[in-house]
């Protein structure tokens, strides 16, 4: 057993660590702090991110303290739209129910075109967290599990426990991270899994908690998921690919849609909305500025690496905050010919709010949020 | 207190308390960065605070715990990468080991961890940066404990200056 001043020793290396570093060096110029521009690898936060991005300012390179692009970028415009099918619309609701459970909390999360999740946690065991993916028919390959996996039985289903699976490129100092999972199949061609965080590797019977979880979950059921706002105006043809909530603190709701364009970023649709609980602060650097909602809206181009400015465009961002929340609505590269600034801001002033940001129960069912 | 006397006397330690809560340099630096850019627009407002270290320490906190769940669900994130350190000693490794297994632990729970035991704050101070109850700072620092084998009966605070 490790004691207080192991804790304190790590946090005494990591200190050095950041000595050895070096703070960054900020000044202010010519209106706003900035920091000298280290070289570095690239850091690869997503392109949502809050960033660090780079301007040549006075023939020296700085990281402006702002969002993802230099203040006075023009808007991209983009590849020509390839036009398919409309895709069909995702069912914003679950259709699948866990426990309950003595001990687990389930946190309900998204749904997606191939998957709805939750997080599951259970109490008094150390911390052991895990997320649960429910598949649809044809959604999940389960060749992986079978391979690597022994073979259990959850309930009257077949299933495939793998204490040590790993997903390419998930490491930490270099060494793999094992996320154990359990993969069953719940109906014909459908699967779903029980994936526990790599803190938990160690901790004692987890596939017996597994099991346990999976064999309470019924699916071909539906109870409700609610998103923080709905949607007065949308773009013809646009139906919703995902959904995916936050209801713990910071809360947080996202509805992202598709049409007929194949977009660049499956992960969130060609243009998705989302509210935020307000915990971190105004941000005003922006490309231009609108009034939204009584207040102010920034644009900004999206890119690949957040903190290059002259890497790719992936996609451009209307945002704007109050004291409770930040919104932020967003268009991939595919459809930046699609759908102009006007078009996002007649999106951004259509939003009415749910009461609180902080209060699930006061968040709208996400089946009557859009406008058709 | 004028943004560049603040950002002179505070600029070192603040980057400190970063790379402790994050564990890693590069994105140390760009969270300091990011929120001493906004701290600088808010100037009027976040230098009449009554502790303006405080109240950056805990736009700090925000942004770490903000940003990154913000990204789960949408992209997989690179863990943060630990610099190298020399195990020539068990001590050194000892430390290093923790500091590794720090960086595995959910963040809202390696936040109270740095809260409650590196700045030295109360269960319900950490609850009121946080945003959650004092009970949950509990619950919350027991597990994270427990995840790195560290005895509760020997804990004490350890209020460090930053």
């Amino acid at each position: 057993m490790r004691t207080n001043q192991d804790l304190q020793g790590a946090f005494a290396l990591l200190e050095e660590q950041a000595d050895a570093y070096g703070a960054p060096e900020i000044t202010t110029h010519p209106a706003k702090p900035v920091r000298v521009r280290r070289e570095r690898g690239h850091l690869r936060r997503n392109v949502l991110a809050v960033a660090v991005t780079a301007a040549v300012v006075g023939g020296g390179i700085y990281a402006a303290t702002s969002m993802r692009s230099s203040g006075d970028e023009a808007r991209p415009a983009g590849p020509p739209p390839v036009l398919g099918p409309t895709p069909s619309p995702v069912k914003l609701q679950f259709t699948f129910t866990v426990g309950p459970v003595a001990g687990v909390t389930v946190d309900y999360h998204g749904v997606y075109r191939k998957e709805q999740s939750a997080d599951i946690m259970w109490d008094g065991d150390g911390g052991v967290y895990a997320g649960l993916d429910v598949y649809t028919p044809g959604g999940f390959d389960p060749k992986q599990a079978m391979t690597h996996g022994t073979k259990v039985t959850v309930g009257t289903h077949v299933g495939y426990w793998d204490p040590t699976h790993h997903d390419a490129g998930e490491t930490v100092d270099g060494k793999d991270l094992f996320r154990p999972t359990l993969t069953w199949q719940y109906g014909r061609n459908s699967w779903a899994t029980v994936q526990f965080e790599p803190t938990n590797v160690a901790s004692p019977n987890l596939l017996d908690k597994a099991i346990t979880l999976a064999e309470t979950i019924r699916t071909g059921g539906a109870s409700t998921l609610r998103l923080p706002f709905k949607i007065g105006y949308l773009p013809p043809d646009l139906v919703p690919e995902l959904a995916y909530v936050s209801q713990s603190h910071p809360g947080s709701g996202r509805i992202g849609l598709s049409d007929g364009v194949r977009p660049d970023d499956s992960t969130l649709g060609g243009l998705s909305i989302e509210a935020m609980e307000n915990i971190t602060g105004s941000e005003t650097t922006c490309s231009k500025r609108v009034s939204v909602q009584g207040t102010t809206a920034c644009f900004r181009n999206l890119h690949k690496y957040a903190d290059e400015p002259g890497s790719k465009v992936v996609g451009r961002e209307l945002s704007f905050e109050t004291p409770a929340r930040m919104v932020t609505i967003t268009i991939d590269r595919s459809h930046l010919a699609m759908y102009s600034d006007d078009d996002m801001v007649k999106v951004a002033r259509s939003l009415i709010f749910a009461p609180s940001l902080a209060d699930y129960n006061t968040w709208y069912d996400a089946r009557t949020v859009l406008p058709h | 207190m004028r943004f560049e006397t603040y950002v002179e006397q505070r600029r070192q330690s603040l980057f400190r308390f970063a790379v402790v809560l994050c564990g890693e340099p590069v994105l140390a630096e760009d969270i300091v960065t990011d929120v001493l850019g906004r701290a600088y627009e808010q100037w009027d407002r976040v230098g009449a605070a009554d502790n303006v270290h405080a109240y950056v320490r805990r736009m700090i906190v925000n942004e770490y715990i903000g940003w990154w769940r913000r990204l789960k669900r949408t992209t997989p994130v690179a863990e943060p990468e630990l610099a190298a350190a020399p195990d020539h000693a068990d001590h050194h490794a000892e430390r290093a080991a923790v500091v590794a297994e720090l960086a595995k632990l959910p963040r809202k729970q390696r936040a109270v961890l740095v809260l409650r035991f590196y700045e030295g704050m109360s269960d319900d101070e950490v609850a009121q940066v946080l945003g959650c109850r004092p009970s949950t700072v509990r619950s919350n620092a027991s597990r994270a404990l427990a995840n790195l084998r560290i005895g509760m009966t020997e804990m004490t605070t350890t209020p460090v200056e930053a």
